[in-house]
């Protein structure tokens, strides 16, 4: 397990000897290296305890559990696809010795917050996961990118002092790990309840603290895109998993709230992303619907809740850097990303409009692909505990079926069987390849879910 | 060998679909039409065979069990094998219909892998399963619909098609879900405990996918599909799938409320409005479509009187004599190089015509021998007994016989130049149909039916016949109500969409205005001068003013 965390960190330190042309292959290298690691070492109950502050309970402690497993693996590939997405000389997906370097501090930083076994550790894997991003927009990406960047700061920012005056709160009152038997009293519970509320609401994003969403990755370059929507996003809601734990009075009140909260952030978030003019931000908006799927599961506070949420997110987690990447090779195609200039994108890139269609079906939630099993098991919980979020799921589907099938009547259709030969794009047609990455996953996921969620029969940690 | 029935083709039919363009068109045709051909022996054994049942867990939550699981049976199997023989005629078609087209491998491979979904909907053994089914169905009836990708009017009804089902898939996966927390595994399950919400959620379902209600449009606008896809998706899958499952859930639909009363106003008001369609409309195509439409209402109409035995029949009768139509249709708009119905006269040969479209013909407005003069006989004989189901009949049948006779008005005549020779792919299915078709007049699958003496149903004869009378003499297109509230809906969701971007940069502005604020403050820091020292003063300044009123005030 330590080796998940230390093969990156060696990497850092041997990154600036690394020759320039054999930056990518040892990237990726050391992405495959993890994701084996990932896929190999771990087994739920693996446990690494080392006192730092034992007065004050603050020690480092690290544990995979069931739940975090599937994280982690999601962690590992997702980075593996970012590392294979960057490329040199090109102003969207930079291959450079500061952007590895930040991606894989943010990497590390994320592995540490699915790992941790106590709020010291949550907080700082959290906080290692921003500073890399806001660097990464600032660095490289569009045009506004200085405005998207501080965006993303003053709201990271302001999630996390929320969530440092809730982990001080909470080490006040001795409780510092996720498994306390002895819950605070309950006003206690509920003003860090509030603190950690606003937190995830930033971070997660739900909706009307969503705006730097869009924002940021409207800017950002196809590997940040990728890694920040795929991984980084999961960290608040598996942080809101976690901290719901040693906060149970409050979750229990809260939870009709948030229920119909995530629903209205799941119509919200369709509804802008039917809006969208922009092949990217509308996979930004849509990421945040599926957010919303997330949270009503969450707010439930059943263990049948919680493992939907967490198939929601791994499902989200394949399918949406998928998009991402898509968006990419569209913007290298075209030289833009407006949905009215995709018709006849199926003569140019066939294979890249073969994963757009997979993934958007995906998005549309239809069996036999990742955010299907999630979506389902998010209805059924929802169906038993908060039925009336089921009248803000419903019009969502429809929406986001709206949303998507606009997009595919541009990409797979229009143009004339005569267009010329696009020999110039056969450099771009030979990189779509790469969409098997996710969509290999993304399929078997949705396919057979029941290959990795018997973890949550293992009889563990929780 | 259940397994292969529904896998194969599903799994076949996606593989050759991904990898088309690697491989000759014609190689992967051939492949996907030989192994059509092993689906349709294969489902054969499995209606021979005993009961089969096969069962796993797709997904297992705490409390909830969502189990895969497909059964074998009776019913099932007449379905299967009616689905797979329609397929492999279609494949059959689309050998000598695409036969110079560089996309006819992928074609038919969409075609193979959306029989398929619809045999996993036709052995499934509960809800879930049969949602899996449908989605796939829905997704293959995108990519058929859409196939002329570079045709407007192709992409506009291939998402329409595909957003309308996806209405109805709503209610269906929130009838899923129903049954699926209430721990109803199986159909027989559903069967006996299910709610009236299963039951009305099912039928909203069903309004959507058989294009029934205000559906209507969505299939019609789906005629810009290939000609083959077209016999496929009207015959035995899709939109018969709706008829299909109100079959097989009609112990929970009885026993709800209200439920059969609605299917009769559903379904016959919209049998009665795509009959009056047909009769107006002036492309062969969406002639037949809105016929399609109408005699789906009649199931749903038959369901509704409470005799699953008769929608059946007629399910399987349409399925024999639509198919025909569309494959002779096909031949002659494929002579003609249109689908006008003014441009098709005298487009068939003496052979074609009066064996092969006649028998069709006759099928469609009921008239014997056929299939269809039984089926339309037996919903006669379950509406005895009530003036207005017996009117509703009568209109029915006067109704078909005219838009039949209008069909065989525009495409009857002698050419005089000779014909384009056609494909003897292109012919076969349409001579094994009507064969089928006449065999279906003595021969009925898995129901029997009462014995109907010719002579006691003279009163609907006489009406198909001056039906066709009327239908010969109308010549004027005319337009019914078929759907446009799309297009209102579509318009509400596009105000609720502006309305929330309004919300957003609404928002935007106001974080916009909160960091200008912060600027502003900043600037008034900055005011006293930029040096450290001065602005040291500045605060400690500001500070001890402050401290002073505070003191002041106390």
């Amino acid at each position: 397990m330590l080796a998940l965390l230390i093969v990156p960190c060696l990497f850092m330190i041997i990154l600036p000897r690394i020759p320039a042309t054999w930056l990518k292959p040892a990237f990726v290298t050391m992405a495959l290296a993890d994701l084996l690691l990932a896929l190999g070492a771990l087994a739920p109950g693996n446990v690494i305890h080392v006192a730092w502050w034992p007065q004050l309970g603050l020690n480092l402690s690290l544990g995979v559990t069931p739940y975090n497993q599937p994280l982690l693996w999601l962690n590992a590939l997702v980075l593996l696809s970012s590392a294979w997405t960057a490329n040199r000389g090109n102003a969207w997906s930079p291959l450079s010795k500061g952007s590895i370097f930040w991606l894989t501090v943010a990497y590390v930083g994320v592995s540490l917050a699915f790992l941790s076994q106590n709020v010291l550790l949550y907080f700082v894997g959290f906080e290692m996961a921003v500073l890399p991003f806001f660097l990464l927009v600032r660095k490289d990406g569009g045009e506004n990118r200085r405005v998207a960047a501080f965006y993303f700061l003053g709201f990271s920012a302001v999630a996390g002092m929320m969530l440092l005056a809730a982990v001080l709160t909470l080490v006040v009152h001795h409780v510092t790990g996720f498994h306390a038997n002895h819950p605070v009293s309950v006003p206690v519970q509920f003003v860090v309840y509030l603190l950690l509320l606003a937190t995830w609401a930033i971070k997660t994003p739900l909706w009307p603290f969503h705006l730097w969403l869009p924002k940021t990755h409207g800017e950002a370059s196809t590997p940040a895109s990728m890694y920040l929507s795929g991984v980084a996003l999961k960290v608040a809601p598996y942080g809101f998993l976690l901290f719901s734990g040693i906060l149970p009075a409050a979750r229990h009140q809260a939870s009709p709230f948030l229920a119909v909260w995530g629903g209205i952030t799941l119509l919200a978030g369709s509804l802008l992303a039917l809006g969208q003019r922009d092949l990217k931000q509308t996979v930004a908006q849509s990421s945040i619907a599926s957010m919303g799927y997330v949270m009503i599961a969450l707010s439930l506070g059943t263990r049948a809740g919680d493992q939907a949420a967490v198939l929601v997110m791994v499902g989200h987690g394949l399918a949406s850097p998928l998009l991402f990447w898509i968006a990419g090779q569209v913007q290298k195609i075209q030289h833009s990303r407006q949905l009215d200039d995709l018709p006849g994108l199926y003569r140019k890139d066939p294979l890249l409009v073969t994963f757009l269609t997979a993934a958007a079906f995906a998005y549309m939630g239809i069996p036999g692909l990742a955010l299907f099993p999630g979506e389902f098991g998010v209805i059924l919980v929802a169906l038993k505990h908060a039925p009336l979020t089921l009248y803000l799921i419903a019009p969502a589907i429809v929406i986001m079926a709206a949303t998507w099938l606009r997009i595919l009547a541009r990409a797979r259709f229009g143009g004339t069987e005569t267009d010329g030969s696009f020999d110039s794009l056969s450099a771009v047609r030979q990189e779509s390849w790469s969409g098997l990455w996710l969509s290999v996953p993304l399929v078997l996921v949705g396919l057979i879910p029941e290959w990795w969620i018997h973890l949550w029969r293992w009889g563990g940690l929780r | 060998m259940l397994v292969f029935v529904i896998f194969a083709p599903l799994l076949a039919g996606i593989a050759g679909a991904l990898i088309s363009s690697r491989l000759k068109s014609r190689t992967l045709s051939v492949t996907m039409t030989v192994l059509s051909v092993a689906v349709l022996g294969a489902s054969m054994a499995v209606a021979l065979a005993p009961y089969l049942e096969l069962r796993w867990m797709f997904l297992h939550l705490p409390g909830y069990r969502v189990p895969f699981g497909f059964a074998a049976g009776t019913l099932p199997g007449w379905m299967a094998m009616l689905t797979a023989l329609v397929n492999v005629l279609a494949q059959f078609y689309s050998l000598g219909y695409f036969a110079r087209d560089s996309r006819q491998g992928y074609f038919q491979s969409v075609l193979l892998a959306f029989t398929g979904s619809m045999l996993l909907t036709v052995f499934a053994s509960n809800l879930f399963t049969q949602f899996v089914g449908w989605e796939f169905m829905g997704i293959g009836s995108y990519l058929l619909v859409g196939y002329f990708r570079t045709q407007d009017n192709a992409r506009y009804a291939a998402s329409k098609a595909m957003l309308v089902t996806r209405i109805g898939d709503v209610f269906f996966l929130l009838a899923v879900i129903w049954s699926v927390s209430h721990g109803q595994t199986t159909i027989t399950e559903i069967n006996h405990h299910g709610a009236p919400f299963v039951a009305w959620a099912l039928v909203v379902a069903v309004a959507a996918k058989s294009a029934q209600g205000p559906n209507i449009s969505w299939l019609l606008d789906a005629m810009a599909g290939p000609t083959p896809a077209s016999a496929l998706i009207h015959a035995a899958t899709m939109v018969a799938a709706g008829p299909y499952l109100l079959i097989r859930y009609f112990p929970v639909l009885s026993h709800s409320p209200g439920v059969l009363p609605a299917l009769i106003i559903i379904g016959g008001a919209t049998a009665v409005a795509a009959g009056v369609g047909a009769v107006g409309s002036q492309e062969a195509k969406r002639l037949l479509a809105f016929s399609t439409v109408s005699q789906l209402g009649m199931m749903v109409l038959a369901v509704g009187l409470g005799f699953p035995q008769v929608a059946w029949t007629l399910l399987v009768a349409h399925a024999f004599y639509k198919a025909l139509l569309f494959f002779v249709t096909g031949v002659a708009s494929h002579r003609a190089q249109s689908g006008l119905l003014s441009r098709l006269k005298a487009t068939l040969g003496g052979f074609e015509f009066s064996v092969l479209f006649m028998v069709g013909a006759l099928g469609v407005s009921g008239l014997p021998p056929t299939g269809g003069f039984l089926a339309k006989e037996a919903l006669f004989h379950i509406s005895q007994g009530s003036l207005f189901h017996m009117i509703l009949d009568y209109t029915l049948s006067f109704v078909g016989g005219a838009y039949a006779a209008r069909l065989v008005k525009s495409l009857a005549g002698k050419s005089r130049a000779p014909l384009a020779p056609i494909s003897a792919w292109m012919l076969m299915p349409a001579v094994l149909l009507s064969l089928l078709v006449i065999l279906n007049f003595i021969w009925h699958p898995w129901v029997t039916l009462p014995a109907i003496s010719l002579l006691s149903a003279w009163p609907s004869i006489l009406l198909v016949v001056s039906g066709g009378v009327a239908g010969i003499l109308w010549n004027k297109p005319f337009r019914v109500f078929s759907g446009g509230l799309f297009t209102v809906s579509w318009k509400i969701l596009y105000g609720l969409e502006r309305m929330m971007m309004t919300i957003d940069s609404a928002l935007s502005e106001g974080v916009w205005a909160t960091r200008l604020a912060a600027g502003w403050m900043t600037g008034l820091v900055h005011l006293g001068g930029s040096g450290r020292a001065r602005r040291y003063v500045l605060i400690s300044g500001a500070a001890l003013a402050l401290f002073i009123i505070w003191n002041i005030r106390l």
